[in-house]
């Protein structure tokens, strides 16, 4: 239990940074699975840190000392972690199971209102799409439930925007969202950065490494051309009904990046071998904090080991 | 992206596919479709009757409903209560904070800003000769 205890944390300040530069440099696929995979790894062992910093405030508490078979003073002078720093750790803890819990019940909240949208939408569309009646152009991939398919929801504005290719582009890419399944890097993406309040930030760039993935594969089911067309029409026709004020967009407010960057990376020449080193880099050393947490533990029954031996 | 996206051309489509490209064109359209209309429309390499076998699929299920034009039918997308569906669309995507079960939409994060960004790249794109057309 010594400086590698840290090392999450410190981890976790670093991909602030790391996750931004994976989303902009590694191709989507490969970006929206480092990132989620890194996010899960950081918030495990920031959470793990955190409970092995906290335990020697419970070692000290005699019922557990004496169940433990060692004395409450040893834990004192054996024990490398400061009280103050326990007590910090403790409060912490406290502090992530309160934002784990609200997260749920946001999550449970919202999964209610997807089911009963579903039930709503049985009635008024195909199987796979549903029409609304809302001039603003907009589209959505609704997730599946246990009851219901996937769906993709499309406004008469989208669809008044668009030709028919560009179109079909457009529902390819909402089709895109359900068959690779990214409501599921949104839900983990969720969960981690409530275990880790400082992953929150890198939930913007999964969700337009997402976004752009989605994007990639409609353009290989139409062309890059006609699949920038639909999102830059469809974008135009959006912000002019919306003209009035800032429009609602919470995931570009953290990124920062949008569907300017995303049309521009559709028309930009795609010789560019697709970089995945910085992909590994950002899994790497999210491993490196898990491994840090798994010595940290080892280490700590060792001490906890000497304590009951004296 | 990978080879296995590529593998798959936009002419082979599931059912449920072709049905909401049919039902997109029919919403597309300002007045109701006869089943050749929607075949131009939809394009790639459909028959007939695949799109009559839609047509009437969506039709029996109450989505669509049809008009007498001449021999053939026209359909038109039935328009009644998705507004009320609408509305509660919004309401899901537009409140929650953190979107966790629901992905962002497919033009969602835009600032007004972009707009002349969007209409440039619009241009490059030779937008101008679809105007034309129109």
């Amino acid at each position: 239990m010594r400086a590698p205890i840290y090392l999450p944390f410190g981890l976790s300040f670093a991909f602030l940074g790391l996750s931004r530069l994976v989303c902009r440099r590694v191709s989507p696929r490969p970006a929206a699975w480092s990132i989620t995979v890194a996010m899960v790894l950081l918030a495990g062992s920031s959470v793990g840190a955190l409970g092995l910093l906290a335990w020697p405030l419970a070692a000290r508490i005699p019922a557990i000392a004496s169940a433990g078979r060692w004395r409450p003073d040893a834990v004192n002078h054996r024990v490398p972690v400061p009280i103050s720093v326990s007590m910090g750790a403790t409060l912490a803890l406290v502090a992530v199971g309160g934002l784990v819990l609200n997260r749920l019940r946001g999550l449970w909240r919202q999964f209610a209102e997807t089911s009963r949208l579903h039930a709503a939408l049985v009635s008024t569309g195909g199987e796979e799409l549903a029409v609304l009646d809302d001039p603003v152009p907009a589209a959505h991939a609704l997730p599946p439930t246990l009851a219901h398919c996937g769906r993709i929801l499309v406004s008469t504005g989208l669809i008044e925007a668009l030709d028919n290719e560009e179109r079909a582009a457009a529902l390819a890419h909402e089709r895109a969202h359900l068959s690779h399944r990214h409501y599921l890097f949104v839900l983990v993406g969720a969960l981690a950065s409530a275990m880790n309040p400082l992953l929150g930030f890198a939930r913007g760039d999964v969700s337009f490494a997402l976004e752009r993935w989605a994007d990639e594969d409609a353009a290989s089911r139409t062309s890059r051309t006609v699949t920038a067309r639909a999102l830059a029409k469809a974008a135009v026709a959006r912000l002019s009904r919306l003209h009035a004020g800032v429009v609602p967009g919470v995931a570009m407010q953290l990124a920062q990046l949008g569907v300017v960057q995303r049309v521009a990376a559709l028309l930009e020449p795609q010789e560019r071998p697709a970089r995945r080193g910085l992909a590994w880099v950002i899994t790497g050393l999210a491993l490196v904090g898990t491994a840090a947490v798994a010595w940290s533990v080892h280490d700590t029954e060792r001490i906890f080991e000497l304590l009951q031996a004296r | 992206m990978s080879g296995r996206n590529s593998t798959q051309p936009s002419s082979r489509r599931r059912p449920g596919q072709l049905e909401g490209e049919v039902l997109a064109a029919l919403w597309a359209a300002p007045d109701p479709l006869t089943p050749a209309a929607v075949l131009a429309s939809v394009g790639g390499d459909l028959a007939y009757t695949t799109v009559m076998t839609i047509l009437v699929r969506l039709h029996d299920k109450g989505v669509i409903e049809r008009t007498k034009v001449g021999r053939a039918f026209a359909y038109r997308p039935v328009v009644a209560e998705t507004d009320v569906v609408a509305e509660q669309v919004r309401r899901l995507f537009a409140h929650s904070s953190d979107r966790a079960a629901v992905l962002q939409g497919l033009i969602d994060g835009l600032r007004p800003e972009d707009e002349i960004m969007l209409r440039m790249m619009l241009a490059d794109m030779g937008d101008v000769r679809r105007d034309r057309e129109v």
